[in-house]
């Protein structure tokens, strides 16, 4: 159901430590999210890309997946020239293509891909247990970081549950179609999902109470800053920093 | 149903944020240990639900069931979504880091509203439990896109056609949510209703409940 393939490759990115990641993923983002001018945003899509490199260079699915996430950004270069008003450029009887709705659309296909390449190689390259962990250090309500662990965990049972109900309803001969019966019908299996994945996941939780747990998780990854990963901390943080200044240099 | 990351102004991002960082705070006071198994299952239902998704302009549409998590979960529903979308954002690249709060903003807070909807509703009969939980599981995700079209409206004015287009590209997903909101609690109804909400659980937490059930078995 859900693809790791960030996790794949080991690259500089993957050894630098998770928490320096997340923080630097996180300003990184607001940044370029907020940001307005040009400048900023070329600025920002080279460190995107100087920090992307490692992960996305010679793997073909993570290739796959940015070229996945730039379709669906094509909507935007349909809709926002169509219905943007002012400068016309092209004008026909009905419609007309405006050239702030191109601009629009050209700052808005920036952005996007410079924060995906941001969080995809920053964030999504972290072990789902090692980024709980980490969160867990930096202070997050501890329920908060159990139960984003739990969930992970979760996902797998409901899968397997989804697929025994599925395989019970094709062996009685169930064949979906537009009535009330399939939709009856998947609403009761997803029903039957909930109950059965509740169940299996209390007794997943009272085989850990069993074993001692009192709501605190103690992992077993170490985390320590070296101090390269002090280093990539404050680079990283200093051409944020410089990147956000860049849009109040006067044009 | 997810705002994508670069879009929304400094004030929307920061609205979503304040308000989501208070409801997470509320739910995850609400939130007992025991519960976690029914909060992690209802939150990777959340998440699954996202897989079957179809693009509309600057948002998606699919299943999104914040009708169903928040009538069956009050306030709780913020933590669960807040992680649910953690982990969309990391799986499927929907939402993202900066919009998590604008996000969760407008998916919770309709989750919370139908919770004391359907809690407060004084319906006897299965019929009118029915009208209750469609039209709950309806608003919810009304009241959601409504959220989405606003930010979007609010953020750029450019965005209003599209604001637009997006709510009205909901309006089946409403229906068909709904639907399901009726038939899943009628089967919850039947076969475990200790998770379902009573008037009591806004004090009381429901794992208390499910314990008694589980107890009487």
């Amino acid at each position: 159901m859900i693809q790791e393939f960030f996790l794949e490759r080991n690259s500089i990115i993957h050894q630098i430590d998770p928490r320096v990641r997340i923080i630097t993923a996180i300003l990184f983002s607001f940044v370029i999210s907020l940001s307005q001018q040009i400048p900023t945003l070329l600025s920002g899509f080279v460190l995107a890309i100087l920090v992307s490199a490692p992960v996305y260079w010679s793997n073909r699915n993570i290739q796959k997946n940015f070229f996945h996430f730039n379709k669906i950004l094509l909507l935007f270069w349909i809709f926002l020239p169509l219905t943007m008003e002012g400068n016309p450029i092209i004008l026909l009887d009905l419609l007309t293509v405006s050239k702030d709705g191109i601009w629009l659309a050209t700052v808005l296909t920036l952005k996007m891909n410079v924060i995906l390449l941001a969080f995809t190689s920053l964030v999504v390259t972290i072990p789902i247990s090692m980024l709980g962990r980490s969160l867990q250090s930096l202070q997050l309500p501890e329920k908060l970081v159990v139960l984003f662990l739990f969930t992970y965990r979760y996902i797998f049972i409901l899968e397997e549950e989804y697929h025994t109900l599925r395989t019970a309803a094709r062996l009685r001969g169930f064949e979906p179609a537009t009535n009330l019966h399939t939709y009856r019908t998947y609403a009761n299996m997803i029903g039957m999902l909930l109950v059965r994945s509740i169940t299996k996941a209390k007794q997943v939780h009272q085989a850990m109470i069993c074993r001692g747990f009192t709501g605190r998780f103690h992992s077993l990854f170490e985390l320590a800053m070296k101090p390269g990963d002090w280093v990539c901390l404050g680079v990283l943080i200093c051409c944020i920093a410089g990147i956000g200044g860049l849009e109040w240099v006067p044009h | 149903m997810h705002i994508s990351e670069g879009i929304v102004s400094a004030p929307v991002l920061v609205v979503g944020m304040g308000v989501t960082v208070v409801g997470t705070a509320i739910g995850l006071k609400k939130l007992d240990y025991g519960r976690i198994p029914e909060v992690g299952i209802l939150s990777a239902c959340f998440f699954a639900a996202g897989l079957a998704h179809i693009p509309i302009g600057p948002g998606s549409a699919h299943l999104v069931l914040n009708g169903l998590l928040g009538i069956l979960l009050g306030w709780v529903a913020f933590p669960a979504l807040v992680v649910g979308l953690l982990l969309q954002a990391i799986f499927f690249q929907f939402g993202g880091l900066t919009t998590l709060g604008i996000n969760t903003l407008n998916m919770a807070v309709p989750a919370v509203i139908c919770h004391y909807l359907y809690v407060h509703c004084p319906a006897r009969t299965a019929t009118s439990k029915a009208v209750v939980s469609f039209i709950c599981g309806f608003l919810a995700l009304g009241m959601a896109s409504l959220g989405l079209s606003i930010s979007l409206a609010l953020s750029e004015e450019s965005f209003t056609t599209v604001a637009g287009l997006v709510f009205l590209s909901h309006i089946p997903v409403m229906i068909l949510e709904g639907m399901l909101t009726v038939f899943c609690l009628a089967f919850l109804q039947k076969v475990e209703p200790g998770l379902l909400p009573t008037k009591k659980p806004l004090f009381v937490p429901v794992f208390v409940h499910a314990f008694a059930s589980f107890r009487k078995k």
